[in-house]
This record gives C-alpha cells, structure tokens and sequence, in this order.
C-alpha cells in the first residue's frame, strides 16, 4: 500500500472566490516518488486528515498573516493578500501531523508555515528588511490578474549544510529555482538550517529528531533549463514508509 | 468515524505560472462536510484504483474549468478528464462502494453504464437549460421525492443532456421538457441529478424558490455509511 500524502488545498485564483485549485505538479511530485496523493480542504476536520493520511506536504501560496509569528502589520503597504482559512488549515494540520509523529515537507510558503508552527519568525520583505536583492522573478503578491503574463523563475545557488540530512539528498551546491519574497528569519525549536543562499538566506530547514523538513524553492516545478527534482519528494516518501512501519 | 469522500475536479491553470492544476467549488467540499463525509480530492489519474481503496464513496462534481489563457484548455483535456472520471467510476462500482454523480457526473454515469449523451440538445430542442432554473416532477419511491416531494424548482446550468438512458438506470425526476433530471441504478448505490444540488444549500439557496438540498448529501454519506459498515461485516 502507498502511503497516503495529504497535499494542502490552496484558496483559489484570487483569494476567496469560492474555489480550491491545486497544482498537478504537486500530485505528480509525490505519485511518481511512490506516495498517493490526497487533498485537504477543511480545517474543522484536521484531526480526521490526521487519522486519514501518513504524511503531510505543505504547499506553496501567499504570504501567511505575520500575527501568526506575533507581529502585526504597522503600515498598509505591508499587507499583502492572505487567506484566513488557508492560514488556519495549514496550521492546524501542520502542529498536529507533528504531535503525531507523522512526517511533513513544505515547500515555499510550506517552509514558512513549519518554521512558524515551531515558533520561528519570517522577514517579511527580504530586500526591504535585510538589504539583499534575493533573486526573485517578482511574484505578484497583490492584484491577481487573469491576464498577467507568467512570471519567469529567478535562480541562483544555495550551500547545503555538510552533517544535515539534506546534505545526504542534495548535492552540496545546488542551483535552485526562486520566487519569494518572505524567508526565515529566526528558527522554529528543534530546527536547523540544512541549506543558505549566497546572500545569507535560509534557503532550507530540517527538524534535529522530528521527520520534518523545508524548502525555500520549488522543487517539483521545472523552471526554465531546471527540471523538477524528485530526489526530495523520494526521501519524503521514504519517510512516511518508515513511519508506518 | 467521518466516511472518506473522494471528489474529482476540474482542469485549471494558475494565473501566476500557468501551471496545469485541479480545481472544485468549495460548494462541493461544504456540501460534503454537511452531509457528515470527510472530502478529498483524486489528484493522481492513473491512481484510481487506491483511490477507489482508500476511500468509502465518490462524488463525480460538474464541469468547471479555468484557464488564463483558454487555448490552455483543449479538448484533449476534456477527454483525460472524461476517461479518468469513468475509470475512477468503474474503481467504486467494482469496490462496491457508493456514487453521487452531479450535472457532469451524471452524464458521466450513464456513458460509463452503456447509455449516451446529446450535446448542444439546445438547438433541436429550442429549450433553455442552462444558468437558469425550472421544476421538475420526481418518481414514486425514488430517494429524491422521499427526501424532497413531488415537484419542486432546481437549478439549471447545462448544454448536455441524456440521451438513451442506460438499461440498468431508472428515471427518478424529469423536467417539464422532458429532459432526464436526476436516475438511479437498480440495483447498484448509484445516484445521480443534472442539476447542483451542492449549489443549493444554506441561506443563499440557487434557486432561492428550491429545497435545501443537504438532506440529499446526508444520504449520500450514510449511504456510504452503511456500505461501509456492510463491508466490514458488522
């Protein structure tokens, strides 16, 4: 039997239209690395998921709420759409795949979401907080428009922490795919950094016991020369066997 | 124990990459919720048969699309779709677990058990179906007038209609025009209706003259329930 992989439904082409939409590429990412994957909607029903499936993966999206890591927005160009129960779903099946011992990979915004459930803080804006011209293609954070061309991904390198997990999956250099502009700024408990960019940013994070683990980047998308990298997906499946076990 | 709904979706593309995704109102997943199921959606197509394991019944959801860039829809898409829709169909039916098939869903149904379909029936027909409502009579002992009564108004968004019924189906509600609104299966727990009842629910009922339609989802799920419950031998 394959084990079950919750994917986190994300909210719409805008922000509370009324629609789930979800990325095949995620589903592909986690079937071809042998998992099988589910979709979570509700967050009144995160203890049934729980039962429900073996692992949790943690999708891209837009920015969480800060009040999540205990700030709050000072000025009204800080803000940027976010969804309330996108928010509270992730959340909710994030602390409690982690209470159950169950694994979770989050990519993007997923990274974010399990720094921040482990109590860890974000840069809300790299360039305007650190100084750093993150690579960035420039995602659109507001104004989602039906007839915006597609934005292009930026690269560039990231280091892998030699002695980390990661360090045994990826390569120690590694070019990766890059569209954000949030990143990590102090770390959840219990989490290290598995991987930086040359500018400083945590670019990647695992949990020093817990079978958890993130990454800035987007691994199952191919992004111009970049294929989608299944080597993550595999070791995240791989976990979710052995947790069943 | 909440039964485990598999829902399939609907090809879409993201307005930011253009990226090939699923999508589903959440009218399905609350209509679901409602009805005391637990929903998930099948994002892998070649995985129906785990689906089919995993889960405790399937709701075949209407077509619904979105794409930035409608040539990103094609009709190959359309035809992926139809051929998952009716493989994960076959998964549930020889699994011996229950299906709620809606307005697609429903034509899907009857294609899978040897009926078809007439496309644009608008045109030979001269009858307007779809954004729009009308009534329709139900059939003695059917699950839709136990639960609903004889006549009533439903929603209307569709340019498909049936057009032989298959041999094991039975008509179970029928418009004023003649088109076949909602069948069941003989024998199998299979059901299906043209229009969304997931659309009608709550306090902003579409057609605001119609039922609340959550009873039909409440069935559904103890349906699967009870399936359940049957196949555990209890």
């Amino acid at each position: 039997m394959k084990p079950k992989i919750l994917i986190v439904s994300e909210d719409g082409f805008a922000m509370d239209t009324g629609h789930f939409v979800i990325s095949l590429d995620y589903g592909k990412a986690i079937s071809q690395a042998g998992g099988l994957p589910l979709v979570a909607f509700d967050v009144l029903h995160a203890d049934a998921y729980v039962d429900m499936a073996d692992g949790l993966f943690l999708t891209g999206g837009p920015d969480m709420h800060c009040y999540r890591y205990g700030e709050i927005y000072r000025d009204r160009s800080e803000i940027t759409p976010f969804s309330r129960t996108r928010d509270d779903l992730d959340f909710a099946l994030c602390q409690r795949f982690l209470q159950a011992g169950k694994p979770v990979f989050g990519v993007g915004r997923g990274m974010q979401v399990l720094n921040v459930a482990l109590g860890g803080t974000l840069y809300k804006d790299i360039a305007r907080e650190t100084g750093s011209p993150h690579p960035d293609a420039g995602a659109p954070t507001s104004g989602f428009d039906a007839t915006t061309a597609p934005a292009q991904f930026a690269f560039h390198t990231v280091s892998v922490q030699p002695g980390t997990r990661l360090a045994g999956i990826l390569d120690p250099v590694e070019k990766v795919n890059s569209c954000h502009h949030e990143a990590v700024r102090t770390l959840g408990d219990g989490l290290i950094a598995a991987a930086a960019a040359p500018d400083g940013i945590i670019e990647a994070i695992e949990h020093r016991t817990l079978p958890c683990f993130g990454v800035q980047w987007h691994p199952e998308r191919a992004a111009g020369s970049l294929p989608c990298d299944g080597r993550l997906f595999t070791h995240f499946v791989h976990l979710c066997k052995e947790a069943i076990q | 124990m909440r039964p485990i709904i598999c829902i399939t979706g609907g090809y879409a593309f993201d307005r930011q990459f253009h990226s090939k995704s699923l999508t589903l109102n959440k009218t399905y997943t609350a209509a679901v919720t409602a009805g005391g199921g637990l929903p998930t959606l099948a994002l892998d197509f070649d995985a129906f048969d785990e689906y089919a394991a995993m889960a405790d019944g399937l709701v075949l959801s209407g077509s619904q699309g979105f794409s930035p860039d409608p040539s990103l829809l094609s009709d190959s898409l359309h035809t992926e779709r139809n051929q998952f829709e009716q493989a994960i169909a076959r998964a549930f039916l020889q699994a011996g677990k229950p299906i709620l098939g809606i307005c697609l869903g429903l034509q899907q149904l009857n294609v899978v058990f040897g009926g078809d379909l007439h496309p644009n029936f608008k045109l030979e027909d001269g009858v307007e179906h779809m954004m729009t409502k009308h009534t329709i009579e139900t059939a003695e002992g059917s699950l839709i007038r136990r639960l609903f009564g004889t006549g009533f108004y439903i929603n209307s968004r569709h340019n498909v209609k049936i057009g032989t019924l298959a041999p094991e189906l039975v008509v179970t509600a029928t418009s004023p025009d003649g088109v076949i609104e909602a069948f069941e299966h003989k024998t199998l727990p299979v059901i299906a209706c043209q229009w969304h009842p997931e659309r009608m629910r709550g306090d902003f009922p579409e057609p605001p003259e119609g039922p609340d339609m959550t009873p039909l989802f409440e069935s559904f799920v103890a349906l699967c329930a009870e399936e359940k419950r049957r196949r555990c031998g209890e």
